[in-house]
């Protein structure tokens, strides 16, 4: 529910949440050091941090910049890798889908259901009194329902050293994220420093498997030794080139190629099992010459399955050339559609050569640190969820924003997220180009994908985009319905122990009585739970002030609240209808 | 009886489990779908990254009264089977969450749950 940076996969840009870093940094120096983090070259952060007087803002902000790090690694994967570029067709498919999609539903005079795959379903079709499926509509359904089916297989636990992993392609980015992320404070900001942080992450965050599951593939491959200070030291040159490897999924309906195992080329979680089956055999030299280690990967991916990474990518690019060939040929596709399609594309392409070219900036956290990282620029996206007043600052461009109608009141305009007007870019800057039309697909096709695959059923969603794109397609004349089991996202009422492993503070406000909240109790409430229970909003506007102005502070509010045990006890029956 | 529409959502392993179990007469089964939406990765550990049970959902039309206890029956089976697992109830009309079922719970007490 509270995320400081994230990387949208349905349009590769970078969300960053000013209202959780002003929590985490306010000071002005400690944002133009995380400013330098986005959008400067990493030896203009590593100064902007050593000018910082105190020794706890640097750890900060050097713990922002890897975030930020980490995010950056996840915009190159997506594109890179070819489960991460199957990743985000899932959403281009959809984009290309949108206006034969609508036109289906108006011509027929339907309403549209949320999320498309009610439409397959027997069971659910009954329930939700969807006599017939308009036209069009089950083939791009069915498409969607397809795709989703993959990324749901590639979650299938697997058993790997006494455990059930579940290491498919969404852990193997993360992976790549979290190593090449540790990879750039360590190398950028020295061991020192590093260690530092290390030592002063939370118990749950130092054995977090979601990110450190790879450390147990290290260490059943020997890609770990024990430093002289008593430090394990992990091999990460060698599981950037396997996890790259894993990643290389063979897609597009090739027929695929299976160890005696039955291990498979086309799922991210076989492919790493059956790499790593192959590379016990073959002897791993640890902490070897990391051009060595890719190499090794690389030939064992082709005895394993028939092809080396680099072919596996080739073909995948050259099937995605075709499969463009035939987007652009559709008629009537939006242009901005098809802009957006043909720049993820040459951007692939180009990260793929230089890939071939010098292997070791995508598979070594040391050259990436240094060769890489300062180079990949998603677009930056800053969203103010409790919503800013006015417009947005100089230099920057509204994305969501609201004015209500007829209200000459200061409060009756505000903006809720905004992106830096079009950067000057250099010739090593690896970004998407076609600026405008990726603005557009940020605005209303992706929150639209977002509402046809799961309705608002999101873990990492910003309410006002989905409500501005359900407005705009009823604005358009599509009539929208939700499942009922995806109209709100799930556990909208949480404890508050992730609010202060964040912030590590040992104590706040209550957003309601303003009384003190200790760590250990109170909770956090979705904005979502307001905008479901109508009696809980009135009491929200009540303590927004009431009146015109607290009901304006409500409309712009779509932040979290921090909530006291007492003022829970008073709201929770609220909810409960 | 009127057919009775409960939603389960539970781990992947035990709605699969549940889904590839024998048909029985008067059970029909959804799609089992997924609970995390495709758009959910890729956020940066900066504190929240726990490692979550990937959740799946399925929708169950129980036809017979007999039907029902045997889908009861099922359940506790994976209870059982699946250590700590939780499985909750829905009513896919109105997406209310209608209880939890755990290794505290009863049989009477699910039984009264469907039967809601």
């Amino acid at each position: 529910m509270i995320q400081a940076f994230s990387l949208d996969p349905s349009s590769l840009a970078l969300w960053c949440d000013q209202e959780t870093l002003g929590k985490l940094a306010s000071k002005e120096s400690l944002m133009e050091a995380v400013s330098a983090c986005l959008f400067d070259t990493s030896d203009v952060v590593e100064r902007a941090v050593s000018l910082l007087p105190h020794e706890d803002d640097k750890r900060l902000v050097r713990r922002l910049a890897g975030t930020i790090w980490h995010e950056q690694r996840h915009f190159l994967d997506l594109m890179l890798t070819n489960y991460g570029a199957f990743r985000v067709r899932q959403f281009l498919t959809l984009y290309v889908n949108m206006g034969h999609l609508f036109g289906a539903v108006r011509s027929g005079g339907d309403t549209l259901v949320c999320p498309l795959d009610a439409y397959l379903d027997p069971v659910r079709r009954h329930l939700l009194g969807i006599d017939h499926v308009p036209e069009g509509v089950q083939q791009i359904a069915k498409e969607a329902r397809d795709r989703e089916s993959m990324v749901r297989n590639e979650r299938q636990a697997i058993p790997f050293a006494g455990q059930n992993l579940a290491f498919g392609g969404d852990a193997q980015l993360e992976a790549l994220g979290f190593l090449f992320q540790q990879g750039a404070v360590s190398n950028i900001f020295g061991a020192d420093a590093f260690a530092d942080l290390e030592g002063t992450l939370p118990h749950v965050e130092r054995n977090n498997l979601r990110y450190r599951w790879i450390f147990l593939v290290a260490d059943a491959l020997g890609l770990t030794r024990e430093s002289s200070e008593g430090r394990v030291d992990v091999d990460a040159a060698f599981l950037g080139a396997l996890l790259i490897a894993g990643l290389a999924s063979r897609r597009w309906g090739q027929e695929q190629s299976h160890t005696a195992d039955g291990l498979g080329s086309g799922y991210c979680a076989q492919r790493l099992k059956g790499l790593f089956e192959t590379l016990k055999k073959m002897s791993v030299e640890p902490f070897q010459d990391p051009s060595k280690s890719w190499e090794q990967v690389n030939e064992a991916a082709r005895l394993t399955f028939g092809r080396t990474v680099v072919e596996e990518m080739r073909e995948d690019y050259a099937r995605e050339e075709k499969w463009l060939g035939q987007v652009l040929a559709l008629p009537g596709l939006s242009e901005n559609v098809s802009l957006v399609c043909k720049d993820y594309h040459v951007l692939r392409g180009r990260l793929l050569k230089l890939f071939e070219e010098g292997p070791l900036f995508f598979t070594d956290p040391l050259h990436y640190s240094f060769g890489l990282v300062s180079n990949l620029k998603p677009i930056t996206i800053m969203s103010a969820p409790g919503g800013v007043l006015g417009k947005a600052p100089k230099g920057w461009d509204m994305v969501s924003g609201y004015q209500e109608a007829g209200s000459s009141s200061a409060e009756g305009f505000w903006w809720w997220s905004s992106t830096p007007s079009e950067p000057e870019r250099e010739e090593q800057t690896l970004a998407l180009t076609q600026w405008k039309a990726w603005i557009e697909i940020i605005e209303w096709r992706a929150p639209i994908a977002k509402l046809l695959m799961k309705g608002r059923a999101h873990r990492t969603q910003f309410g006002p985009e989905l409500i501005a794109a359900e407005m705009r397609l009823k604005a358009g004349g599509t009539e929208i319905r939700f499942d009922p089991l995806f109209a709100f996202p799930r556990d909208m009422r949480v404890e508050s122990s992730a609010f202060f492993l964040l912030t590590g503070k040992a104590q706040a406000v209550c957003d309601v009585c303003r009384s003190n909240v200790l760590q250990g109790s109170g909770w956090i409430l979705s904005p979502w739970l307001f905008r479901k229970h109508t009696r809980l909003a009135q009491q929200a506007i009540e303590a927004l002030g009431g009146g015109e102005i607290g009901r304006l502070k409500f409309i712009r509010d779509w932040s979290v609240w921090l909530v006291c045990d007492v003022c829970d006890a008073k709201w929770r029956p609220l909810t409960e209808s | 009886m009127h057919a009775k529409y409960v939603s389960f959502i539970a781990s992947r392993e035990a709605i699969q489990e549940l889904y590839a179990g024998e048909a029985e007469d008067g059970i029909q089964f959804s799609e089992p779908v997924a609970m995390e939406s495709p758009a959910d990765i890729l956020d940066a550990p900066i504190g929240l990254g726990e490692v979550k049970v990937v959740l799946e959902l399925l929708t169950v039309a129980i036809n017979t009264t007999a039907a029902g206890a045997i889908l009861i029956e099922r359940i506790f089976d994976l209870i059982k089977k699946y250590q700590g697992l939780q499985v909750r109830i829905q009513d896919p009309k109105s997406g209310r969450e209608l209880g939890r079922v755990s290794v505290k719970t009863s049989r009477e007490e699910v039984a009264r749950v469907l039967a809601s």
